[in-house]
């Protein structure tokens, strides 16, 4: 009798221990892509669409095949729920790490709308969440041809998973929810757009606590990158007169922000860079070589101080230089309030430090 | 064999986390929460250093046995009850928000009593082997943990979206004073001392626990580490918004190239190990009190086989588990864990004080010279 207990036991309480909760995964739907848009229905005003793959056991390239549901709702959380009875599968977010917000739905949203995202458990803090141009559906709706299997072209298109690009910031959920709610840095979003049957990601919004924002161009958005993060993977350029143009690929990277107090404070930025010429007039570092960085140096120092001063009118602040104030005079309450009458009036201070380790493999 | 005493502190140390620690420490991380961190240590050590240095005049005797010489059964069997009924409710609200976290990030849909249930029938009987068990298991689990607390520790500090910054700013906080709340909180992370009133019937005569600097040391890394990593990941203002605070947090570090890609489940495995460390000793130190509060109970810590009293009073235990969750909901877990927390400071401070008295007395009363000295001066009182 208590060997028989002994051995009932565990097996019992192995029942609870059932997998996926009961259902299998051919009888759930994976979504891999979200969309969110604004409709002009004020009763339902958002246009939930999700991109569901239909699992297969093949994995080459273009052998994706996906679905996408859309419906209108009041709330994203009854839309997705309205969306189960669309579906014959139970729908799993588990897998969905990319988020798509329209265009649209920047100008009204606030972080309590969006509380949805972070409020769902299986939903990664680490999804990354991305702007659709022209609206998140139209982004959903690209099927690109490279696809080995079901929305696996976004996943690799940010972090620095497949393509490294320069032009592609990327913003994780838990990322842009803090800095929502953080004094002194304002989110930054990659902004999509569907071309085709590819994506263009080169682009990126800065948004206020408001939801409003400013929109980087192309360039912009790579020294954006390049002044925020280490990745290397960039390139500084100088215009010669002559047409020609020279182009350093930067190999290492590295940029310090200090911010001098006084009346009006001043942002110090130091960029540091070194690399190997891409491109150049043949025979030109040899002439010049210090000359040709320092030229180098100045245009970079100008393209990075239009770029602050562009942000910085627009009354955003993604580099968080209000955080980087408060954190190196351990400001308190007051100091936030100083840092925000005065920030339309900062300066700024960029010098850049080119370092041309050699022009590449010809002369 | 002084290791022993550290696994104690380390996995009492890190079950802040499922203790809502953190949560109230970053509630008030603009008043006082960075100070409570420090009067912490300096509270901790104090409390730890005090109480090993006691318990060196009672070799190889539990805190039952030493209460036994020194105040009549009823006393002893009163304040028996009294750490019992204390450190069952730790474990009782620890083996609930277990549940909650474990149903909500594992599985959803599925019936959180049965979390429970899978956790209270290992904890019963885990409990209820005998104390030299006890102490293997908790190596065992300890140095299963580790690897996987190393690796989240890593992955969180190496992560760039760790925000020194905003750490910076919290800890410029640093001028407001602690409230008892945010005291009771920051002395937690050094509780697992207490192990030494049962397992000290364990550790004989000339038994010395070493290198107790490591105990400032190691409180204040796990108070920092469960204080700062969670605002620097998620901001100073957005981190207050989260109740699984930890889980969160850990869902935030991502890994590229593993089998999985949410950090969340490794944290979510550590902690599995952990609060079965937790309720495993909780039970066993419960069962052992309400044992010993019998006047003519014999302390056996290598018992084997294992008595049925033993699994008859850990099975009360669980029961109790089950009964709190009928109550419970997130917010009242909540409240009565800070409860909790208060109530078990207060409590360490009264046991600390009364087990340096009773140092002080068997000091006297084992060297005769000084009983000598006592006489006179109560003599000329």
């Amino acid at each position: 009798m208590k060997r028989l207990l002994r051995i009932l036991l565990p097996l019992v309480l192995c029942l609870n221990v059932s997998g996926c909760g009961m259902k299998d995964i051919d009888k759930r739907f994976y979504v891999v892509t979200t969309g969110v848009d604004l409709t002009d229905n004020p009763e339902k005003p958002y246009r939930i669409s999700l991109r569901l793959a239909i699992t297969s056991a093949q994995v080459e390239s273009g052998s994706s095949r996906t679905e996408i549901e859309t419906i209108d709702a009041p709330s994203i959380a009854e839309g997705v729920r309205h969306l189960k009875s669309h579906v014959d599968k139970e729908l799993e977010f588990g897998h969905c790490r990319i988020f798509v917000l329209g265009k649209s739905l920047l100008r009204t949203a606030s972080p309590e709308t969006m509380s949805f995202f972070s409020r769902r458990r299986d939903i990664q803090m680490i999804s990354v969440f991305a702007v659709g141009e022209p609206d998140a559906l139209s982004v959903l709706k690209v099927s690109p041809k490279s696809e080995r299997y079901p929305g696996n072209a976004l996943f690799l298109s940010f972090g620095n998973e497949g393509t490294e690009s320069p032009y592609t910031i990327t913003t994780y959920l838990f990322d842009l929810v803090r800095k929502a709610y953080e004094r002194g840095i304002d989110p930054i979003l990659p902004v999509i757009k569907a071309e085709g049957r590819t994506y263009v990601i080169d682009q990126a919004v800065v948004l206020n606590k408001k939801g409003t924002g400013l929109l980087l161009t192309p360039k912009e958005t790579q020294l954006y990158k390049m002044t925020t993060s280490r990745s290397a993977k960039a390139e500084v350029v100088l215009p010669l007169d002559e047409q020609a143009r020279v182009v350093l690929t930067v190999s290492q990277l590295r940029t310090k922000i200090g911010i001098d107090r006084g009346t009006v404070p001043t942002v110090r930025m130091k960029v540091r860079v070194s690399g190997i010429l891409e491109e150049s007039p043949p025979g030109l570092l040899e002439r010049d070589w210090h000359g040709l960085e320092r030229r180098m140096e100045e245009s970079l120092s100008g393209q990075i101080e239009d770029l602050l001063i562009k942000i910085r009118n627009s009354g955003t602040d993604p580099y968080g230089f209000g955080l980087k104030y408060l954190s190196q005079y351990f400001g308190k309450e007051k100091d936030y309030k100083y840092w925000q009458s005065v920030y339309p009036e900062v300066k700024f201070k960029v010098e850049s430090d080119i370092h041309i380790k050699g022009p590449g493999v010809i002369r | 064999m002084y290791r022993y005493f550290y696994y104690h502190v380390f996995y009492i140390g890190m079950m802040n986390v499922m203790l809502f620690v953190p949560h109230i420490l970053i509630k008030h991380r603009f008043d006082g929460a960075v100070s409570g961190i420090l009067a912490g240590i300096v509270i901790g050590t104090v409390l730890t250093v005090g109480t090993v240095y006691c318990y060196r005049q009672f070799p190889e005797l539990g805190l039952p046995e030493i209460l036994k010489r020194y105040f009549p059964d009823w006393i002893v069997a009163a304040l028996l009850y009294l750490s019992c009924l204390l450190w069952l409710a730790g474990g009782v609200l620890g083996s609930y928000t277990f549940a909650q976290t474990m149903g909500l990030f594992f599985n959803p849909d599925m019936n959180h009593y049965q979390f429970l249930l899978l956790i209270i029938v290992s904890s019963v009987f885990a409990g209820s082997r005998s104390t030299r068990t006890i102490q293997f298991a908790n190596e065992i689990l300890f140095w299963l943990c580790m690897p996987l607390l190393l690796f989240i520790l890593f992955k969180a500090f190496s992560s760039p979206y760790l925000s020194w910054d905003a750490i910076r700013i919290v800890a410029g906080y640093v001028a407001g004073p602690p409230s008892l709340t945010l005291l009771a909180a920051s002395t937690f992370f050094y509780t697992g001392y207490l192990n030494l009133t049962l397992f000290n019937r364990l550790y004989p005569a000339k038994f010395r626990i070493k290198r107790l600097w490591s105990i400032p040391l190691l409180g204040a890394f796990l108070g920092f580490v469960s204080f700062f990593i969670p605002i620097g990941l998620h901001g100073t203002m957005g981190v207050e918004q989260y109740i699984y605070l930890w889980s969160v947090t850990a869902d935030s570090m991502s890994l590229k190239y593993g089998f999985i890609q949410r950090i969340l489940f490794i944290f979510l495995i550590m902690f599995t190990l952990l609060s079965l460390m937790f309720m495993m000793n909780v039970f066993h130190a419960c069962m052992e009190y309400i044992k010993a509060s019998h006047p003519r109970h014999k302390p056996q810590p290598e018992q084997l086989p294992v008595p049925k009293t033993n699994w008859i009073v850990c099975s009360f235990f669980g029961a109790a588990c089950f009964l709190f969750s009928l109550w419970a909901n997130e917010g009242r877990s909540q409240w009565a864990t800070e409860l909790w927390l208060i109530v078990r400071f207060l409590f360490e401070l009264g046991s600390f004080v009364l087990i340096i008295v009773l140092a002080l007395l068997e000091k006297r009363r084992s060297s005769p010279s000084s009983r000598s000295t006592t006489s006179s001066a109560s003599s000329g009182q």
